[in-house]
C-alpha cells in the first residue's frame, strides 16, 4: 500500500539528504518527515544502505544494538549506538542479540555521538507526532486542555486554602496573581488587596528612603514617640511600621506584649496565628471585611477555645510559644509577610484604625493561646526540654520589640511613602545590603538609648492614636529625609532608578 | 529485551513492509500515591527538634516492647533507666547517640577560641574514641559492649538488654531493633510488568549525556528497537526519577554570597537545565507515567521530607496527566506492589557518620532499624515534626530503593513474619548511563545500560 507507492520515492528522498545536503538522517527524522512508522522508517533506512553500497556511493551507518551481556555482576540488558566498522565487535561482546537496526545514515565520518542527538532536537519537540508514529501508545497520555487545566488548578488553590488557614498566607508566594484571586475567592476586600498588589511594586522603590528616613532620624524619632505613644494608634502604628523595615517582626508580637499585659484570655481567632505569617494575621485584624476567613477563623478559634479551656498549662505553653514563635518571626523574614503587611497596615489605619487594635489584641491572644501542643505522651516524655526554652523566649522579645517599635515610628511618620518601607521589605532576605544596614542601625541606637527603649516599651501599651498625630511627626521626619538622601543614599537610589528604568 | 522471550530474527534490516507497523498498547497497572505522610502541610520552623525524637520513642518503643519479649522471653523486665538498678539484669528501651568528637558542630566553629578555624568537609567523621550513648525519655547511660559503635547511628531506637556496672555504664549483652512490620501481600500481575528507576540524571553540567538519555526516552517510547523489544517496552508501566535530575554544576552557591545588583542579569544555571528536564519529561509523559522526586541538587527545599517539584518548572510535561511530581521520600503501590525510596541524602549521610562503606548494606540497616533516616534531624536536614515522624516505617515495602548511589546493587531481604522486600541501589546515571528495570511478577530486577560505543574497535564498556 502505502509502503509501495513510496518505494522509489523515499529513496531519492534520502539520496537528496544524505549525499546532497549531508545531513544525518536518523530513523526518527525519517520517520516524521515522511511520516511513517518508525520501523518502517528503520527498513527504509536499510534498504537505502544496501543501495548505496551497490552503487558505490559509500555512506556511514549507525547501528542499533539490543542484547544481553554478561558482567561479573550478572547479565545487563545493553542498548548499544555502533557505527558500523564497530558493529560486528558490538555484536560479539554481547551474550545475545534481540536487535540491530539502523540508527541513521549520513554522509561524513562523524567524530562522535553529538549530530545524532542534535539532528534529532527538533525533531523530538514534536511531541504528537513521535507519539503516533511510535511502536507504543498510551491510551491515558492525553494532553490536557487549558480548561482542564484552569480547573485543575483552582482545585489545587482551593484545596490549599482548605488545609489550613495559615497557608493562605503562603499564597502570595506563588505569584502576584494569585493573591489577586485568592482574596477574590474570600469575597472581601477584593478591591483592596488589587491595591496592595501595585502597591508592593511601588513600595518597593521607595523603600530606601524610609530607610534613609528611619536612619537619620532616630532622635526626633524618639520625641515623637513619646509624644504619640500614649495613643492606640502609635501602639498600631508601631506594629505596623515595625513590621515594614525589620520585615520580620509581627504585629502578633506587639500583640503579644499587650496580651501580657492585658491578659485577657478571650480567644476570638485561629490558632494558626502561630504557625501563620504576618499577612494572615493582618489579615486577621481585618476580619470585618474578610468574611470567608472569619468564618475559617471561628471554626477554628471555636476548637482552640475547647482546647484552651481545657488545658490551664496548655495557654502557658501557647503564650510561651507564641513568644517564642514570635521571635523566631523576627528573624525570619518573608516575602510574603512583607508584601501583605504594610498594605494592610495602611489601609487598617487609614479605615479602621479601631477594629485593627483590638483585632491586634485578639490576634496577639490567639498567638498567645494557640498552643499546637504536642501530644499529652511525647509532652509527658520530654518534660525538661520545654521548661528550658521557654523561660528565654519571652525575654528575648522584648529587646526586639523595642528595636522594632523604634524602627517603626522612624518610618511610620513617612505617611505617604510607606511604599518605600515595602520595598525594603521586599527585597526579602535578611542578609539584604539594605535590610542589613537598616537593622544594624537600629541596634545601635538601642545600646546607646536604653531609657528610650523602656519608654517606648510602656508607649506601645497605650491606647489607640489618632491618625493626626502621626502627620505631625511625619512632615518632621519628611524634611530631614531628602537632606538624608542626598548625602548617604545616593547610591542606592541611583540603584532604583536604573530598576525603574 | 528484557522479558527474556527468545526472540526470532530481527526484521528491521531487510525492505520496508508494512508488517511491522505495529503499535502496542502501553500496559496498565493500578496505582496509588502513598506519600501524603512527606506532604508538609505547614511550614512551621519555630519548633525545637527534640519533638521529633519524643515522637520516634514513643511510636517505636511498642514495637521493640514486643521484639525484646520475642527474642528474651515475655518474663524480661524492661525498665526505665530512671528505675534502674546497678547490676541488675534488664532490657532498656531508647534512642542511640553517637557521641563524635569530629562531628561538625556549629558551636565549635563559631567559637571564638584562638586558632579554631571551621572544620572542613570529610568524607567520613568516624573515629576510634567514638562512643554510644542511649537516651530514654528522662535520663542516658554509656553503653559498652556488644553493640558496635561504627556501625550504630545517633537516632537508632534500640532495645539493649544488659546490666549497669559499678562504674555506671550499661554493658550490654545483646540488643535488638524493631521487628520488620508487617507487609502486604501482593497479587503479582500474570505478565511481566516493569517499573523503571532512573536517578542523577544530571542535566546542566559540561558532559551532558543527553544522547544516552535520548536512548533511554526512546527505549521506553518504543522507537528504539526491533518489534520483540518495543513489546517489551510496552510493558513498563512507570517511570520513577529518583532525583539529581539537574547536575550539581547548576547549584550556584555563589548566589548567596554575592552582591544582588551585580547578579542582577544572570540567570540561574537551573533554568536551561530545567527546560532541557522538560523536554525529556514530556516525551517521557507522552507515553507513560512518569513520578519525578527532587534530590539534593534539584530546586526544591533542602530539608527533608523534600516537597513535590512545583508543576510550573514543567510547563510543558505537566499538560499530560501522567507526569507527577512527587515527594523525597517517595512511597508509591504500583499493583500492589509497594515501593518505598529516596533520592539517596539518607543513605549518603549514614556514610558519613558511620564505617559501614557498602550502599546496600546501609539500606538494609535502615529497613532493620525500622527508619528511612535515623541521623535526621541530627545530621541530616529534616522538618521539626511534632506529632508524628513520618520516617518511622509502618509497612514493609516490596521494592526499598535509594537513587544516587554509584552502582547498582541488589538483594533481597527477608523478614521474619514472611516478609521480603527487593533492595535496590539505583546508579547515578550521569555516571554509568544506566538504570534499573524492576519486573513486578517476579520482583527482581536487572540494569539496563545505554551506550554510544564510538572508536573503531571499542567494545561496549562492560560495567
Amino acid at each position: 500500500m502505502a509502503a509501495s507507492e513510496l518505494d522509489g520515492m523515499y529513496l531519492e528522498n534520502l539520496d537528496e539528504f544524505v549525499h546532497d545536503e549531508g545531513k544525518v538522517v536518523t530513523y526518527k527524522s525519517l520517520s516524521h518527515t515522511l511520516n511513517v512508522h518508525v520501523n518502517q522508517a528503520k527498513q527504509m533506512l536499510f534498504s537505502f544502505v544496501e543501495k548505496s553500497r551497490k552503487e558505490k556511493k559509500p555512506v556511514h551507518v549507525t547501528y542499533l544494538v539490543n542484547g544481553r551481556q554478561k558482567t561479573e555482576d550478572g547479565t545487563v540488558c545493553k542498548v548499544c549506538v555502533a557505527k558500523d566498522d564497530n558493529l560486528e565487535a558490538v555484536k560479539s561482546s554481547l551474550e545475545t542479540v534481540s536487535s540491530v537496526h539502523v540508527y541513521s545514515v549520513q554522509k561524513a565520518d562523524l567524530k562522535d555521538s553529538n549530530p545524532l542527538y542534535m539532528s534529532d532536537y527538533d525533531i523530538n519537540k514534536n511531541i504528537q507526532l513521535s507519539a503516533s508514529l511510535s511502536a507504543v501508545k498510551c491510551p491515558q497520555a492525553q494532553p490536557r486542555d487549558s480548561d482542564e487545566i484552569n480547573q485543575l488548578e483552582e482545585e489545587k488553590r482551593l484545596q490549599v486554602l482548605s488545609s489550613t488557614p495559615g497557608s493562605s498566607s503562603k499564597q502570595p508566594v506563588k505569584g502576584k496573581v494569585q493573591p489577586k484571586k485568592e482574596s477574590e475567592q474570600l469575597k472581601a476586600a477584593s478591591s483592596s488587596s488589587t491595591a496592595s498588589a501595585p502597591q508592593p511594586k511601588a513600595g518597593k522603590a521607595k523603600g530606601q528612603t524610609t530607610m534613609a528616613q528611619m536612619l537619620t532620624k532616630k532622635a526626633t524619632k524618639e520625641q515623637e514617640t513619646s509624644e504619640t505613644a500614649k495613643t492606640d494608634n502609635g501602639g498600631k502604628e508601631n506594629k505596623d511600621s515595625k513590621n515594614v523595615p525589620t520585615g520580620g517582626k509581627p504585629k502578633p508580637k506587639m500583640g503579644g506584649m499587650m496580651a501580657f499585659i492585658n491578659k485577657n484570655p478571650a480567644v476570638k481567632s485561629t490558632d494558626a496565628s502561630k504557625e501563620s505569617s504576618k499577612p494572615f494575621d493582618q489579615k486577621n485584624g481585618k476580619q470585618d471585611k474578610v468574611i470567608k476567613q472569619e468564618e475559617v477563623t471561628k471554626k477554628e478559634t471555636s476548637k482552640k477555645t475547647s482546647k484552651v479551656s481545657a488545658t490551664a498549662k496548655g495557654k502557658e505553653d501557647a503564650r510561651k510559644s507564641g513568644a517564642k514563635s514570635k521571635k523566631i518571626k523576627d528573624m525570619s523574614s518573608s516575602d510574603e509577610d512583607e508584601d501583605l503587611a504594610p498594605k494592610k497596615k495602611k489601609r487598617r489605619r487609614i479605615q479602621q484604625p479601631e477594629s485593627s487594635s483590638s483585632s491586634e489584641e485578639e490576634m496577639s491572644e490567639d498567638e498567645m493561646v494557640i498552643p499546637p501542643t504536642p501530644p499529652p505522651e511525647p509532652r509527658a516524655l520530654s518534660p525538661s526540654p520545654p521548661p528550658s526554652p521557654e523561660p528565654s523566649p519571652p525575654p528575648s522579645p522584648q529587646p526586639d520589640t523595642k528595636s522594632s517599635k523604634k524602627t517603626t515610628k522612624s518610618v511610620n511618620g513617612a505617611g505617604g511613602k510607606r511604599r518605600k518601607h515595602k520595598r525594603v521589605l521586599k527585597s526579602k532576605q535578611f542578609v539584604n545590603e539594605d535590610g542589613f544596614m537598616v537593622t544594624e542601625k537600629v541596634y545601635e541606637s538601642e545600646s546607646t538609648d536604653a531609657s528610650d527603649v523602656e519608654e517606648e516599651k510602656v508607649k506601645p501599651t497605650g491606647p489607640s492614636k489618632p491618625g493626626t498625630q502621626t502627620k505631625q511627626p511625619s512632615p518632621e521626619k519628611k524634611k530631614p529625609s531628602p537632606v538624608g538622601k542626598s548625602t548617604k543614599q545616593a547610591g542606592i537610589m541611583s540603584f532604583f532608578k536604573k530598576k525603574a528604568a | 529485551m528484557f522479558s527474556k522471550d527468545p526472540n526470532e530474527e530481527g526484521t528491521l534490516l531487510q525492505e520496508p513492509t508494512t508488517e511491522d507497523m505495529v503499535q502496542f498498547e502501553r500496559a496498565q497497572c493500578s496505582y496509588e500515591n502513598l506519600s501524603e505522610r512527606f506532604m508538609l502541610k505547614q511550614r512551621n520552623f519555630g519548633r525545637q527538634y527534640a519533638h521529633i525524637y519524643a515522637v520516634r520513642l514513643w511510636v517505636m518503643k511498642a514495637r521493640l516492647v514486643k521484639a525484646a519479649k520475642r527474642k528474651w522471653g515475655d518474663d524480661v523486665c524492661i525498665r526505665k533507666l530512671s528505675e534502674m538498678e546497678t547490676g541488675e539484669t534488664c532490657v532498656v528501651i531508647g534512642t542511640l547517640f553517637k557521641h563524635m568528637e569530629l562531628k561538625p558542630s556549629i558551636l565549635k566553629d563559631i567559637s571564638e577560641e584562638e586558632g579554631a578555624m571551621p572544620q572542613p568537609p570529610r568524607a567520613k567523621y568516624t573515629e576510634d574514641a567514638d562512643n554510644l550513648i542511649l537516651e530514654d525519655e528522662v535520663q542516658r547511660v554509656s553503653l559498652e559492649g556488644k553493640l558496635d559503635v561504627q556501625t550504630s547511628v545517633t537516632g537508632t531506637i534500640v532495645a539493649v538488654y544488659g546490666a549497669e556496672d559499678e562504674s555506671g555504664r550499661f554493658q550490654v549483652k545483646d540488643f535488638c531493633y524493631a521487628d520488620l512490620p508487617a507487609q502486604n501481600s501482593v497479587q503479582t500481575p500474570e505478565e511481566d510488568r516493569f517499573v523503571v528507576l532512573v536517578s542523577g540524571l544530571g542535566i546542566g553540567s559540561n558532559q551532558d549525556n543527553l544522547l544516552e538519555l535520548q536512548l533511554l526516552v526512546d527505549l521506553v517510547t518504543g522507537q528504539l528497537g526491533d518489534v520483540g523489544d518495543q513489546k517489551s517496552a510496552a510493558n513498563i508501566v512507570r517511570v520513577i526519577v529518583a532525583g539529581n535530575s539537574l547536575s550539581e554544576s547548576t547549584q550556584d552557591k555563589d548566589s548567596l554570597t554575592k552582591a544582588k545588583y551585580l547578579s542582577r542579569k544572570t540567570a540561574a544555571g537551573s533554568v536551561e537545565a530545567m527546560k532541557v528536564l522538560d523536554d525529556f519529561l514530556v516525551q517521557l509523559s507522552s507515553c507513560v507515567d512518569v513520578d519525578v522526586m527532587p534530590g539534593d541538587f534539584d530546586p526544591a527545599n533542602h530539608v527533608l521530607p523534600q516537597q513535590p517539584l512545583h508543576r510550573c518548572m514543567f510547563p510543558r510535561a505537566m499538560k499530560y496527566p501522567t507526569m507527577h511530581t512527587v515527594p523525597n521520600p517517595y512511597e508509591a503501590s504500583v499493583g500492589d506492589v509497594r515501593f518505598l525510596g529516596t533520592s539517596g541524602q539518607n543513605v549518603d549521610d549514614i556514610y558519613k557518620y558511620s564505617s559501614l562503606e557498602n550502599s546496600l548494606e546501609i539500606l538494609e540497616k535502615t529497613l532493620t532499624v525500622g527508619h528511612v533516616a535515623p541521623t535526621a534531624p541530627d545530621t541530616l536536614g529534616s522538618y521539626p515534626f511534632h506529632d508524628s515522624d513520618p520516617f518511622i516505617l509502618e509497612s514493609c515495602p516490596h521494592v526499598y530503593f535509594v537513587g544516587n548511589q554509584a552502582k547498582f546493587q541488589s538483594k533481597t531481604l527477608e523478614g521474619d513474619s514472611g516478609q521480603r522486600a527487593l533492595l535496590v541501589t539505583v546508579p547515578k546515571f550521569s555516571q554509568t548511563q544506566s538504570c534499573v528495570l524492576v519486573n513486578l511478577r517476579t520482583l527482581q530486577c536487572e540494569v539496563l545500560q545505554v551506550q554510544a560505543a564510538w572508536e573503531e574497535g571499542e567494545q561496549p564498556m562492560q560495567e
